[in-house]
């Protein structure tokens, strides 16, 4: 049987107690896979990827030579969370989200959070995706992050941790929506009888929730015109721009199609201009309108910020949200949802100590070989120390760095992340994950029950992200 | 620019201005955006008697005020033109400072001071025009010789530095020069001077920011030099005060701000972005007179 030989090991496994032990809600999908020979699961796993190919779902790699577009590896083993253990995470998230987007509202607005020295004013003005120019507007209901997706991870005892939130424009949705239709495909009879509650509404919700944000003088009677704003075809993320446009039956446009006349903007059609409503955009602020943000910008629409400040247009997410996913205000999120909610956050960060903060300083110099020492602003694994596996040299360097400029850095404690049984060519073998769930801001917050589960396909990695040799699972949320 | 005059006068004075915009394209510009800061602010040291913004060809022009409080005004233009002229004309009354002298050691923890109201948290962090780093920080620390004891007279004594220093040299720099680059070449115009004593005080954790504005010079000398820029800083208890470290001396009732920002950038009079071949040539003009009596 498949998962004889398989070792838990020294991890938190989602699906085994402990060897040839499986927890509970694991059992249909044990069974049934214990049913198949290698060859039959290697078969299924061959015709998902064939799918995959065939039908685009792909994803773009700038820096590589062996032609840009690669499928996501697909792991068949889908990734199972029971009903209880999702409530938690959901309450989590949502209030996350109503705390982040108050939080976003009061810094663009009074910066209450900075006149009663919660967070350091320093921190938030001097950000680098804090948008002063958007000081004092306001934009419809108040709804700054309509899109959310956080990163969440479990700790050796199975905790839900939140590793970062990215309220700019989180991508992967659509993998979401692809991983359950194969999974579904190459397991009907497993995933009819498991019981799994279902993510295929997420473009409806999202449509609703684009629909719900319209600019309050909006005018007319038929339903407010939604588009999606892609950068082009040469985006890593353009399949998802092209699939998510279609399922929720809105335009894709790319700036050149848009224009902006008396602060309104248009869409140019065969029939002549056509007034825009909402803009979906996946595009970063910084090109979204060449004469407020980079003059250089050949993807964004001349005019288009000063139509959402005239209260014409609606964008999603509002610009200006970088600003809470920064890796120092991240530290900050739990004062942040206690400021505004009166709460204790029901999702922990990765315990963060911040070198600017005394007491957190003077222990982090004291356990520099224990901890993951991070440069504030920067990303991809640059000015990085992993305490546990450095030299006694770097360690010291690290230590006069962060004596230099102590502002400039923050630290956490190695997390080893749960690990899940994954398909490795000829058996299964334990694989880290994560998991990134797609929170949906409209008339009230919802949480797609599951999300994306991403898989470090390389032993022993802890990095997931797909352009590092990721893939993903299917996540399935039990109805009970 | 520099200025020869010692005597500032004792009362406030009723001043004329006039700033022309001309840009001349290589061919038709169908579409264009542009933002403009022209207007004078409105505060117990001046107040704008007149305002009127003329733009050709016509367009529609609508305002708003920006996160430092300054007036933007914003117009689109559709019809293709070869030219664009924005022409802001208006009459400023100024007034005399009446605020007493910064009282001594109000230092850096009095910021800190929940009672003190002001928005200078902005003002602590570098910008892209007044950069901090650790060689500015070790050039303030030598010419301080000290800690920072007192907000308004340190930051002073940097300004004196930077005017004795400097040598104020037209067309050694350009709009994008930072207060670095400022510092390190010693010369350059008042908008370097700003930025160079910006970034000083700002590696002390004195609060500064950027005024761009005009100064009358008494009909002398070239008239497009009227504009002029220089630096405020925050005085907890009273608020931003002037300082000009062209002149080395606190703006008088000849000076007139139209914004403030963290730099330059913030500030910029005329700013647009617009569809065409490109620009063959801009002139600016500006004139600052006398107000005629009533």
């Amino acid at each position: 049987m498949l998962f004889d030989s398989y070792q838990p090991e020294n991890f938190h496994d989602e699906m085994f107690q402990s060897r040839g032990c499986p927890r509970p809600h694991y059992q249909a999908v044990m069974d049934a896979i214990n049913g198949l020979q290698g060859s039959e699961f290697q078969q299924r796993q061959t015709a998902v990827e064939a799918a995959f190919m065939r039908s685009g779902v792909t994803f773009t790699v700038y820096s590589d030579s062996q032609g840009t577009e690669r499928i996501f590896p697909f792991d068949c083993v889908p990734r199972v969370i029971p009903a209880l253990e999702w409530q938690r995470v959901e309450r989590g998230l949502v209030q996350r989200l109503n705390a982040l987007n108050l939080f976003l509202h009061d810094l663009y607005h009074d910066q209450r959070i900075l006149k009663d020295r919660v967070i350091a004013p320093a921190y938030l003005l001097g950000a680098k995706h804090f948008r002063r120019e958007f000081m004092h507007s306001s934009v419809p209901r108040d709804i700054y992050v309509h899109i959310c997706g956080s990163d969440l991870i479990r700790d050796r005892s199975g905790n839900y941790l939140v590793l970062e939130d990215n309220l700019r424009c989180p991508s992967g949705a659509s993998y979401m929506l692809e991983n359950r239709s194969a999974l579904k495909r190459s397991f009907p009879e497993l995933f009819e009888r498991a019981g799994v509650r279902p993510v295929d509404h997420y473009p409806s919700e999202l449509l609703k929730v684009l629909q719900h944000c319209a600019p309050a003088q909006f005018r007319g009677d038929d339903a407010p015109q939604a588009v999606l704003l892609t950068p082009g075809v040469l985006n890593s993320a353009y399949f998802e721009h092209a699939f998510l446009a279609r399922q929720m039956g809105i335009p894709i446009v790319e700036g050149r199609d848009l224009l902006v006349r008396d602060q309104k903007v248009y869409m140019r059609t065969t029939a002549g201009p056509l007034q825009v409503d909402v803009i979906y955009r996946r595009i970063d602020d910084d090109f979204l309108d060449p004469s407020v943000f980079r003059p250089d910008s050949m993807l964004g629409v001349p005019g288009l910020v000063q139509a959402v400040r005239a209260g014409h247009v609606t964008l999603a997410n509002s610009i200006g949200t970088g600003v809470a996913d920064d890796k120092v205000v991240y530290y900050f999120v739990p004062k942040i949802i206690s400021y505004y909610l009166g709460e204790e956050p029901i999702l922990p960060n990765v315990e963060t100590f911040l070198a600017s903060e005394p007491t957190d300083c003077s222990f982090i110099l004291e356990n520099l070989d224990k901890l993951v020492v991070k440069a504030a602003n920067e990303a991809g694994g640059y000015g990085m120390l992993m305490g546990p596996w450095a030299s006694r040299a770097e360690i010291e360097q690290f230590r006069r760095l962060i004596e230099a400029n102590p502002r400039n850095y923050i630290a956490q404690h190695p997390v080893s992340l749960s690990r899940h049984p994954t398909w490795c060519g000829e058996q299964f073998e334990g694989r880290h994950i994560d998991l990134r769930p797609y929170i949906l801001c409209g008339e009230k917050v919802t949480v797609t029950p599951g999300g994306l589960t991403r898989v470090a396909l390389r032993k022993g990695s802890l990095v997931v992200n797909s352009s590092q040799g990721g893939g993903s699972k299917d996540t399935w949320v039990l109805q009970s | 620019m520099p200025d020869a005059s010692t005597q500032p006068p004792q009362q406030g004075m009723r001043l004329q201005l006039r700033h022309l915009t001309r840009f001349r394209y290589d061919g038709p510009v169908v579409e264009s955006h542009n933002e403009i800061r022209l207007r004078p602010l409105d505060d117990a040291l001046q107040e704008c008697l007149a305002y009127e913004l003329r733009v050709s060809p016509q367009a529609s022009v609508s305002c708003r005020t920006d996160f430092h409080r300054n007036l933007v005004e914003h117009f689109e233009l559709h019809q293709p033109h070869d030219c664009l002229e924005i022409e802001a004309l208006s009459t400023v009354q100024t007034y005399p400072e009446i605020r007493p002298e910064p009282p001594a050691n109000l230092g850096p923890e009095t910021l800190n001071d929940p009672t003190v109201d002001g928005d200078f948290f902005d003002f602590l962090a570098e910008s892209r025009l007044a950069p901090v780093n650790r060689e500015i920080w070790r050039q303030a620390v030598d010419i301080l010789g000290a800690a920072v004891t007192d907000l308004w007279r340190d930051a002073l004594k940097l300004a004196g530095h930077i005017h004795r220093q400097f040598s104020y040299v037209p067309n050694s720099t350009a709009v994008h020069t930072d207060g670095a680059t400022a510092l390190s070449q010693r010369q350059g115009v008042c908008q370097d001077y700003a930025h160079a004593l910006i970034s000083l005080c700002r590696s002390q954790q004195i609060p500064a920011r950027y005024v761009s504005g005009y100064f009358y010079n008494g009909n002398r000398g070239d008239q497009n030099e009227a504009s002029h820029a220089w630096v405020e800083i925050f005085v907890p208890g009273q608020g931003w005060r002037g300082w000009d470290p062209t002149h080395d001396r606190a703006p008088d009732t000849r000076y007139v701000r139209l914004a403030s920002g963290r730099d330059y950038q913030d500030v910029k009079p005329v700013a647009g972005h617009f569809l065409g071949r490109g620009t063959k040539a801009m002139e600016v003009e500006v004139q600052v007179c006398l107000a005629p009596p009533l």
